[in-house]
């Protein structure tokens, strides 16, 4: 395949289906068209980004219908900013961070935090699923009703931390907020969580 | 044991609650995503995209007219009940000297 177009070079060949994003510098390329307004980079980026950002919008909203309008809705949005994208920052977490806003201005909205929680799709041990795998569900399970019991912020703020496996410094960025009060929602959380794993673990910890 | 390490070894049990959304699920929301943005204005976008900023904007204007309006309505009662309790006054002693 040829070098990677740089400059001004239409980028068409990139949204044909399938063409992955080989490297760093190659999305760099692809996001310098994005700023430039070329519809074509808007493929390659999709396609790269869109798991994580579904999976995240899932993470705060519960559900994945919701969560697939939201991660094209931050794509939407980050399309019509994309002026305000600053140049030798990274695209992902920009996006990750409009999707995340739209997904917590939808709960404010709707106030389903209480009926929509991540769950099992049948929680609880399963006959045939080792005695391990039966316990993680069992703890996932826990978690979960804990996490549902906490305010909206510190559960998203330990939903990210624990589902996502995102770290102190990309939650603050997501949500705009320091390290330093993401570290004080996951210690609120920490207590309500040791709180209910004590049961499972015969008082324990 | 400190609130990071204590999250940090939930985090495997937590993994399997994280939505990996199948490649096709990808491909369907792609594919409607840059149909959207492909898809050429319709007259109701454009107009909403011409009219909300004027809206706003008149919305504004009409608040800061109201505002002016009002505090100079405010300025010329105060002025005026001003002037009358002057004048009782000035009534008031020129009387008690009569």
């Amino acid at each position: 395949m040829s070098a990677i177009p740089t400059g001004s070079t239409r980028l068409a060949v990139w949204s044909l289906p399938g063409y992955p994003l080989r490297d760093e510098e190659q999305e760099g390329a692809v996001v310098a068209a994005f700023r430039r307004g070329e519809v074509d980079s808007l493929a390659p980026l999709a396609r790269l980004h869109m798991p994580r950002a579904i999976s995240i919008a899932h993470s705060v909203v519960g559900n994945v219908s919701d969560a697939e309008d939201l991660a094209q809705e931050g794509f939407l949005r980050a399309w019509s900013r994309r002026g305000s994208f600053t140049r030798g920052d990274q695209f992902g977490p920009w996006l990750f961070r409009i999707v995340t806003n739209l997904a917590l201005d939808l709960l404010k909205h709707r106030r389903r935090v209480k009926h929509e929680e991540l769950s099992y799709e049948d929680a609880g041990p399963r006959q045939d699923e080792p005695d391990t795998m039966a316990r993680s569900r069992e703890i996932a399970s826990r978690v979960t009703e804990a996490l549902a019991e906490l305010p909206a912020a510190q559960k998203t703020v330990a939903t990210l931390f624990l589902v996502q496996g995102f770290e102190h410094a990309e939650i603050a960025q997501l949500l705009s907020l320091t390290e330093g009060t993401v570290r004080s929602h996951l210690s609120l959380a920490r207590r309500k969580l040791q709180e209910r794993l004590k049961e499972l673990h015969g008082g324990g910890r | 044991m400190t609130d990071d390490e204590y999250l940090r070894q939930l985090r495997p049990h937590m993994a399997p609650l994280r939505h990996e959304p199948t490649p096709s699920d990808v491909a369907r929301v792609v594919g409607t995503l840059l149909q959207r943005v492909q898809s050429p204005e319709s007259l109701a976008d454009w107009l909403a995209r011409w009219l909300r900023p004027l809206v706003a904007a008149a919305v504004i204007l009409a608040i800061t007219a109201g505002l002016l309006a009002y505090g100079r309505g405010l300025n010329y009662t105060l002025q005026t009940f001003g002037r009358t309790v002057e004048w009782q006054v000035r009534a008031e002693v020129v009387n008690g000297l009569t």
